[in-house]
């Protein structure tokens, strides 16, 4: 039977405030257990919430990015649930009115994934469990979420994948989140159901937690793909429940039925009074959100000729593709330099595991470097090693070149006194070439290149020898 | 006359001295308390005195307001041990104005009733009658100052709870508009309703409370940012021209007819000094029980959520074979914590909530809620204040209604809308039944017009003798 799959996403991102959502706490990412808490955070009897106005305006600022129709209105509600993280057993977010809601991004096929809403809300604490007993630490509780929900437009791990990757680079892109998973400042939950090619209805759906990666959002909804499509194979009914990731083992276990699902009982906040956002408050933040990543890879392709491929790969990076824009400004073959930064560049990056604004490598000083091989002072290879030695010391290209003797050497008196030395040492190869085999010569500017020690200009060289040959 | 009798406009005026108020207090605390039962707690007294408008001035807490380092549990075992730490903005306030915090009061358990015998520390005993109540929830903070235990006091009125108890005492009972005093470090019952407000000798002290009290906090966002007038200069006998109404919903069948010939002879006398009086209609009056027991109890089922054993407070010490995981614990901790009450309020408030009901009840309440409100706006369109009694009855017996919880929640009738709307209100002595026990009479004003309160109060005290009667102890 052929099926097709249905997901729907929600995400959970920290917003990048200093402060929490309803209390002046900071909210530094691993301080001592409870350091950073007070009677509003940690839920203390008589304490009340005031709104954070950061964190309003980093949400309405992620709603515009996302194309939200951003809602004039701002009410919170209660989440009305007991669990131990959650000092006051009630979560203040947003049910029936949130700030934003109706958006899209748009995936690489030019489908558009549809979100349903999104909306401010209070993170909970952490829980950490000992053998026989479990510790909170209050760090966490209050901190600014936004959760961000997709429509049910998703139709495979990979759209998923895609659809998670845009929207992170699209809050970094506008600074609202770190949108680290593995520090918490991201997290998703999935909703994924089957049903038959051509039906209307949905299928029964279940909901996926815990998974700490995208790779792990993609694996896990693969899974559960394939453990649907037996169930329904076999004539099973789906049952609709929340089912946790176990990365190890690799599948989804059941956590709870719809039956046990809290009733939340959701009801008006009295503590935060109900107000009208001025439409100019949203016109001044739209003013402060950036060239949007999207955009920004189209600009790279039409004004600055960057293949489609490397224009996307860029942009992934929004400190790369800023470097890249300076670099841009300052030499003319922007397309050279995207070959560097995706290459070269990238290879120090990873090697050094650094962001590129760690390396000390201003833009001037990389253009420099690409000026003197299209001059011919150096070679492509030469440059490689100049280029490590620069993000060493700090030093330009051409400090570096002066410094240490690297320049090509183009004088035809000197390559010629080494082209006779290796036509001299390799006999074999100068009969291979005479007799025809044009890869023999490359071997002789290879030695060549040798005894100038990488200074030699192997152009030059090449034409030096075939006079020689001839 | 003695000290512990004074008020605090005549501590002020006759410059007091400060320790020998505080020690003559606490003689006449350990002298009646045993029979009162208002004192839960003395605040330790550090010897210094604050400057200040209320230099001095023994004040007494309701025990559901925090004070920092101090025991505030609201009456309720659930809260045994729990020290906040930091003080609730009306006790910054007054500890700026130089105001001596004398004792906590006692209160119906996280202010659920209206009579103080819901407090797990037990009863308070009325001062005019022993073998009656206090009223409630503010009941010890009304029986301490109508026992001169203390020179003034704080309450919270939810739906009643400053100006029944007042009314119960023969005391000044206010409840501010809702937003005028800060609400952060006041323990919540229904967030949307609750004020904190003075209790007192007389109008003039009232006046001279709120002016301490009464403003914008940072720290409570439903807090409004208005100009605090100085309450002192309201303080006129003049009620020329005033316009009262008289609702005809509040002249009801079930009002004891003593509290109804009290209060028509303190109109009467409102006529005689100048004022007139319409009769008005309040047409959602009789909704207003009904409704807000939906969104206090609804808003209070979510506010006493926290209280679960985990952070503070009471954690069930069953033994461990009993409480296996974390929901035995839940359910020990709270069953053993809160009394009869706060459960029969915490289930109504879960179920009105509830998926599936919420639109038939909390929905509708609050739409309901918005009627009550407009009937308040159209009646000031044509009155300056509208007077009432504060309760239909004078104080009952301890025990009467115990095991009748809706005629208990019918003595709130005449306060409750009151709250719902917002609206200020302050309820003064205006008579003695036969059985000398006091009776209140209800004022109310448009939100923000409390200056109108205390003129008409005022006026009506200076013209009256009640407020100098003293129960015998």
């Amino acid at each position: 039977m052929q099926y097709e799959t249905v997901i729907g996403l929600e995400v959970h991102v920290h917003l990048k405030t200093k402060t929490k959502a309803f209390c002046g706490c900071s909210t530094e990412f691993g301080q001592d257990p409870n350091s950073q808490t007070c009677p509003v955070c940690l839920g203390l009897p008589g304490s009340l919430p005031v709104l954070n106005k950061r964190a309003l305006e980093l949400t309405i600022k992620t709603a515009l990015a996302l194309d939200c129709k951003v809602n004039n209105y701002l009410k919170f509600d209660r989440k009305n649930y007991y669990y131990p993280d959650l000092p006051k057993n009630y979560q203040i977010s947003q049910y029936d009115m949130p700030i934003s809601s109706n958006g899209f991004i748009i995936l690489s096929s030019g489908k558009k994934i549809k979100i349903r809403r999104a909306h401010l809300e209070e993170d909970a604490g952490k829980l950490i469990h000992e053998t026989d007993s479990s510790l909170v630490d209050y760090n966490r509780s209050g901190m600014p979420l936004l959760e961000i929900v997709s429509e049910p437009d998703i139709n495979s791990p990979d759209e998923a994948y895609e659809y998670l990757t845009n929207l992170k680079l699209i809050l970094q892109y506008i600074g609202v989140s770190d949108c680290d998973m593995e520090k918490g400042t991201l997290r998703c939950d999935a909703n994924i159901s089957l049903r038959k090619m051509g039906d209307k209805e949905l299928g029964v759906k279940t909901e996926l937690k815990n998974m700490n990666s995208f790779k792990a959002v993609k694996e896990a909804l693969q899974f559960e793909i394939n453990r649907q499509a037996e169930a329904l194979n076999n004539g099973e009914r789906i049952i609709q429940d929340t089912r946790l990731w176990d990365g190890q083992k690799e599948i989804t276990v059941s956590m709870r039925s719809k039956e046990e699902a809290h009733d939340y009982r959701y009801f008006p906040e009295p503590d935060l009074v109900p107000f009208s956002i001025e439409q100019n408050f949203i016109d001044q933040i739209k003013k402060e959100i950036p060239e949007l990543p999207q955009a920004r890879a189209s600009r790279f392709i039409k004004d600055l000729q960057l293949s489609e491929y490397d224009a996307n790969v860029i942009i992934q990076d929004k400190a790369l593709a800023d470097y890249f824009e300076e670099c841009a400004k300052l030499y003319k073959n922007a397309k050279n330099i995207s070959n560097w930064l995706l290459g070269a560049v990238s290879s120090e990056i990873n090697s050094r595991k650094a962001s590129i604004q760690e390396l000390k490598l201003k833009p001037e000083d990389l253009v420099g470097l690409i000026e003197e091989v299209d001059k011919a002072t150096v070679s492509n290879l030469a440059a490689k090693e100049i280029l490590t030695l620069m993000i060493d010391s700090g030093k330009s290209a051409s400090a570096i070149i002066s410094e240490k003797g690297l320049a090509q050497v183009s004088d035809e008196g000197e390559l010629g006194r080494l082209a006779d030395e290796a036509i001299k040492e390799n006999s074999k190869s100068v009969e291979d070439y005479k007799a025809g085999k044009e890869n023999a010569l490359m071997f002789l500017v290879g030695q060549v290149m040798k005894k100038s020690k990488g200074k030699a200009n192997p152009k030059v060289v090449g034409e030096i020898l075939r006079g020689k040959l001839k | 006359m003695n000290l512990h009798e004074l008020t605090a406009h005549q501590i002020i005026k006759d410059k007091v001295n400060p320790r020998e108020l505080r020690k003559a207090l606490e003689e006449r605390i350990s002298a009646v308390d045993k029979r009162v039962k208002a004192v839960l707690r003395l605040c330790p007294d550090k010897g210094e005195v604050g400057k200040g408008v209320l230099s001095g001035v023994p004040i007494a807490i309701k025990d559901n307001i925090c004070i920092k380092d101090h025991l505030t549990t609201c009456a309720s075992h659930i809260l045994d041990g729990f020290k906040p730490p930091y003080d609730a903005t009306v006790i910054t306030k007054l500890r700026n104005a130089g105001a001596n915090l004398l004792c906590s009061t006692n209160m119906d358990e996280f202010a659920f009733g209206s009579s103080t015998e819901n407090s797990f520390y037990g009863p308070t005993h009325n001062p005019w009658d022993l073998e009656r109540v206090p009223g409630g929830s503010s009941g010890g903070s009304a029986a301490a100052v109508a026992s001169d235990q203390a020179t003034m006091a704080l309450g919270s009125d939810t739906g009643g709870s400053i100006r029944q108890p007042a009314s119960f005492c023969g005391v000044v009972g206010l409840k501010p508009t809702y937003g005028r005093v800060s609400r952060y470090g006041l323990i919540a019952f229904g967030s949307s309703l609750d004020q904190i407000g003075p209790l007192t000798k007389d109008v003039e002290d009232s006046a001279l409370l709120l002016n301490v009290i009464a403003g914008y906090d940072p720290n409570d966002s439903t807090s409004v940012d208005t100009p605090v007038p100085d309450y002192t200069k309201s303080l006129i006998k003049d009620v020329k021209g005033l316009k009262i109404g008289i609702p005809k919903e509040y002249f009801i069948e079930g009002i004891d007819k003593e509290v109804k010939d009290a209060v028509w002879a303190a109109i009467n006398l409102l006529k005689k000094l100048g004022a007139d009086y319409k009769e008005i209609s309040l047409p959602h009056t009789e909704y207003a029980v009904p409704t807000y027991y939906i969104v206090a109890t609804s808003e209070a089922s979510s506010n006493l959520a926290r209280f679960d054993g985990v952070q503070y407070g009471l954690r069930s010490k069953a033994a461990k074979k009993e409480i296996s995981d974390l929901i035995d614990m839940y359910f020990a901790s709270r069953e053993a914590g809160f009394g009869k009450e706060a459960k029969r309020r915490i289930m109504l408030g879960t179920y009105a909530l509830s998926s599936g009901y919420y639109e038939a009840y909390y929905l509708r309440a609050l739409k309901v809620r918005t009627l009550i409100k407009r009937d308040f706006d159209e009646a000031f369109k044509s009155v300056d204040c509208i007077i009432t009694p504060t309760s239909p009855t004078g104080a009952f017996k301890i025990g009467e209604k115990t095991e009748d919880p809706l005629s208990m929640y019918l003595s709130d009738i005449f306060t409750i809308s009151t709250n719902l709307a917002g609206i200020p209100g302050i309820s003064i002595p205006c008579g003695f039944m036969k059985n000398n026990l006091p009776v209140g009479l209800q004022i109310l004003a448009k939100p923000f017009a409390e200056e109108a309160l205390f003129k008409v109060a005022y006026t009506y005290e200076q013209n009256t003798e009640w407020h100098k009667q003293k129960p015998k102890l």
